[in-house]
C-alpha cells in the first residue's frame, strides 16, 4: 500500500464523509480525491516523472492536502518545506532535493522569487491563486484554480512501496540540515502502528495546529485518512483562545502538541475554565515534556487521557508511547516501543547493555527512513547493524519501559563532571513561576565549561535568581547547580515549537 | 500610568513603532492588515505584545481577551485599548 491508497481507499467507502475543516468550511473526501487527481493530472502533463521532487510551501489547508496526494498519485516525492524559514535553509533545500517544481502561497511570492531566483535550474510555478502576482508573473505557470477546473485525465501513476514518498529536510535541534528521505512503506508502516496504541477509528477527529510539513503534524493526516476520519485545521495558534473555541464547536476529539503547546495553553489560554466535552485524548511528543508539566496537563484536560510519544523525523515519526494509566507508575517514561518497532540500549561497543544501565537507544522497523539525501556518509554514521542511532540516552526498566537521561551531544562536563542538561531543566521547571527553561553548556574560565540556564517566567511571576537557585540546591547536587541563570521573554525555537539550543550557545 | 494624556492620544504611533522594531517589520502594512495573515507576528510574538500593551498603558489584559478581535491589527488594537480606558475611567 502507498501513501495516496489512504485516500484512495477511504474515499471509496466514505466518498461523502467529511473529511477536513478549514476556514469555516468542510471538503469531503471525494472532493479532496477528485483535486488531488487533477494535480496529479497536470504533473504528470507537465513532465512530473516517477522519483521526481515537487515542493509544498503551503500553509495547512484543503490546497495542501490536495497538493500532497496529487504529488504523490504521480509518483512524485513530496517536498514540504516551512515558509519562514531563512531564504537559505529555503534555497538549500530546493537545491539540494533538485526540486522540478514548487506549490506554494502568494502570499510567500515576494520572499520566495528571491529565493527563486537564485536557483540555478529551471523550476515550473504553482500558485495558489494568481491574483495580485502581476510582479512576479515569471514564478507562475499556473494557479490551483485553474487546475481544479481542467478535466481529469490521468488516474495514479503506478509505484511501489518502496519509492519514496518523501524528502523531510530537517536540522533537529542541532547541526546542518539533511534530507531525510521517507519510502511509503515507511510512512505506512507507521501510521498502521499509530492508529492500533491511539485506538483511532473513523469517529475520530482530530484538531491539527501542528504544520504539515512537520512529521508529527503530517502523521495526525495520515492516520485520520487512513481510518476515515476527520482532520479539523485552524492555523491560528498565535491566538489559543480561538484554537479552544474551534475545538469545542467542531467537537474535535482528539489534540496534538509539543511541551510549548502546552506550555502556552496553560499559561496563557482560558483552558482550565473551558472543558471540551468531545475531547478523547491529547498527545505529547517533539521533545521531553518535563514531568511537572505532564502533570498539569492531566490534570487540565482530563477526563481527556494524555499519551506521551517519542520518536524522529527519521522513524516516520513514531518509535514509542506511554499508555496514559502508566504515566503515573512510570512518569518521565517514553514507554515501550509501538508495533512492528524494535528498541535497544546499547553501549559504545554495540553491545546491549543490562537492564537499568544506561546506553543509546537505537531501533529497528519498517518505519526507519531510507537514508539521508544523496548523503551516504551521514547515512552510514546513522545506522549500525541494521538498527537506527537515536543520538539519545536512556535506559530500560525491569518492566521494559524506556527513559530517555539526555541527548549524547546535551550533557555538560561542569567541575569535570558530566552532567545531564535535561535533568537540570526538569528540576528548574517544578518551581513554581517557571513557565519554560532551556539548560546549556558556555565556555568558561573557571571551569571549562559552565551550565547555563535560561528560563522564562510564567505571566506576574515574581521568581527571581536567589529563588531558583536556592530551589535547586535542594534537588540537585552542588555540581549540577547552574553557574548562570538568565531570565528571559522567550525561548529561540524552531516552526514546530522545539527549542533551538544552538541559539542559546 | 506610565504613558501620559498625549501619548495616550497617540496610539497608532506607539504601537505602529513597537511592531515594527519588535518584529523587524521591513515591508509596510496598513493599519487593517492582518498580523496574523502578514506573519508579522506568531504566537510568542503575541505575548510580547500583550506584555508591551499592559506595561504601556497600564491595563491588564485577560486570557479571554487575548483574541484577533483586540489584537490582530493596528486598528483593532486601538480600538481594544481605547475601550479598556473607558472601562476603567467608568
Amino acid at each position: 500500500m502507498q501513501v495516496h491508497h489512504l485516500l484512495e481507499n477511504t474515499v471509496k467507502k466514505y466518498p461523502e464523509k467529511n473529511a477536513v475543516w478549514f476556514k469555516d468550511k468542510w471538503t469531503n473526501y471525494s472532493e479532496i480525491e477528485e483535486n488531488a487527481s487533477k494535480i496529479c493530472s497536470y504533473l504528470v502533463k507537465n513532465n512530473i516523472k516517477i522519483g521526481d521532487r515537487v515542493a509544498i510551501i503551503l500553509e495547512n489547508s484543503f490546497d495542501y492536502i490536495a497538493a500532497y496526494f496529487g504529488i504523490l498519485k504521480a509518483g512524485g516525492v513530496v517536498v514540504g518545506l516551512n515558509p519562514v524559514l531563512s531564504e537559505s535553509f529555503l534555497h538549500f533545500s530546493l537545491s539540494n532535493s533538485d526540486t522540478k517544481l514548487v506549490i506554494f502561497n502568494k502570499k510567500y511570492l515576494s520572499k520566495l522569487s528571491k529565493v527563486f531566483s537564485r536557483i540555478d535550474k529551471t523550476m515550473q510555478y504553482i500558485i495558489d491563486d494568481r491574483d495580485g502576482g502581476e510582479n512576479f508573473e515569471k514564478y507562475i505557470n499556473i494557479d490551483l484554480t485553474t487546475i481544479y477546473a481542467i478535466e481529469q485525465q490521468t488516474t495514479s501513476i503506478r509505484t511501489i512501496d518502496l519509492d519514496i514518498a518523501e524528502i523531510v529536510y530537517t536540522s533537529g535541534s542541532t547541526g546542518e540540515p539533511k534530507g531525510v528521505t521517507l519510502t511509503h512503506l515507511n510512512l505506512v508502516a507507521n501510521q498502521h502502528s499509530i492508529v492500533k496504541y491511539l485506538k483511532l477509528t473513523e469517529r475520530d477527529r482530530i484538531m491539527v495546529i501542528l504544520p504539515f510539513y512537520y512529521i508529527y503534524g503530517k502523521s495526525l493526516l495520515l492516520t485520520h485518512f487512513l481510518v476515515g476520519g476527520s482532520v479539523v485545521i485552524d492555523n491560528r495558534f498565535t491566538y489559543p483562545n480561538v484554537v479552544l473555541e474551534t475545538m469545542s464547536q467542531k467537537k474535535v476529539t482528539g489534540f496534538a502538541g509539543v511541551p510549548s503547546t502546552y506550555s502556552i495553553l496553560l499559561s496563557r489560554s482560558n483552558i482550565t475554565k473551558k472543558k471540551i466535552e468531545s475531547l478523547r485524548y491529547v498527545t505529547q511528543a517533539g521533545g521531553a515534556m518535563a514531568p511537572s508539566l505532564q502533570k498539569k496537563v492531566i490534570n487540565t484536560f482530563a477526563p481527556a487521557e494524555l499519551y506521551v510519544m517519542y520518536g524522529a523525523t527519521e522513524a516516520a515519526p513514531r518509535l514509542s508511547y506511554l499508555e496514559p494509566d502508566m504515566l503515573e507508575s512510570k512518569l518521565g517514561s517514553i514507554g515501550k516501543p509501538v508495533d512492528n518497532v524494535d528498541l535497544k540500549i546499547l553501549n559504545p561497543d554495540g553491545k546491549e547493555v543490562p537492564i537499568g544501565e544506561i546506553g543509546e537507544i537505537v531501533a529497528r522497523g519498517s518505519n526507519m527512513m531510507n537514508g539521508y539525501w544523496r548523503d551516504q556518509e551521514a547515512t552510514n554514521n546513522a545506522f549500525r547493524n541494521g538498527y537506527y542511532l537515536t543520538g539519545d540516552l536512556g535506559r530500560q526498566d525491569e518492566d521494559g519501559y524506556f527513559f530517555i537521561i539526555g541527548r549524547k551531544k546535551d550533557f555538560i562536563k561542569s567541575k569535570g563532571f558530566k552532567v545531564s542538561a535535561k535533568m537540570i531543566e526538569e528540576a528548574i521547571m517544578e518551581i513554581d513561576g517557571v513557565l519554560e527553561v532551556a539548560v546549556v553548556g558556555v565556555q568558561d574560565e573557571e571551569f571549562g565549561e559552565a551550565i547555563k540556564s535560561f528560563i522564562v517566567k510564567e505571566n506576574e511571576s515574581g521568581i527571581d535568581t536567589e529563588i531558583i537557585r536556592e530551589g535547586l540546591f535542594q534537588k540537585l547536587a552542588s555540581n549540577e547547580v547552574p553557574k548562570y541563570i538568565e531570565f528571559v521573554d522567550d525561548l529561540p525555537k524552531n516552526e514546530s515549537g522545539k527549542i533551538l539550543k544552538t541559539k542559546l550557545q | 500610568m506610565l504613558f501620559g494624556t498625549k501619548k495616550k492620544n497617540d496610539y497608532r504611533k506607539t504601537l505602529r513603532h513597537f511592531i515594527e522594531k519588535n518584529f523587524y517589520i521591513k515591508d509596510s502594512f496598513g493599519d487593517d492588515d492582518s498580523f496574523f495573515e502578514k506573519g508579522i507576528i506568531d504566537s510568542t510574538g503575541v505575548l510580547e505584545l500583550v506584555a508591551f500593551i499592559e506595561k504601556a498603558y497600564n491595563i491588564v489584559i485577560e486570557d479571554e481577551e487575548v483574541i484577533p478581535d483586540n489584537l490582530d491589527t493596528i486598528n483593532c488594537l486601538i480600538k481594544f485599548v481605547k475601550n479598556k480606558f473607558e472601562t476603567i475611567e467608568i
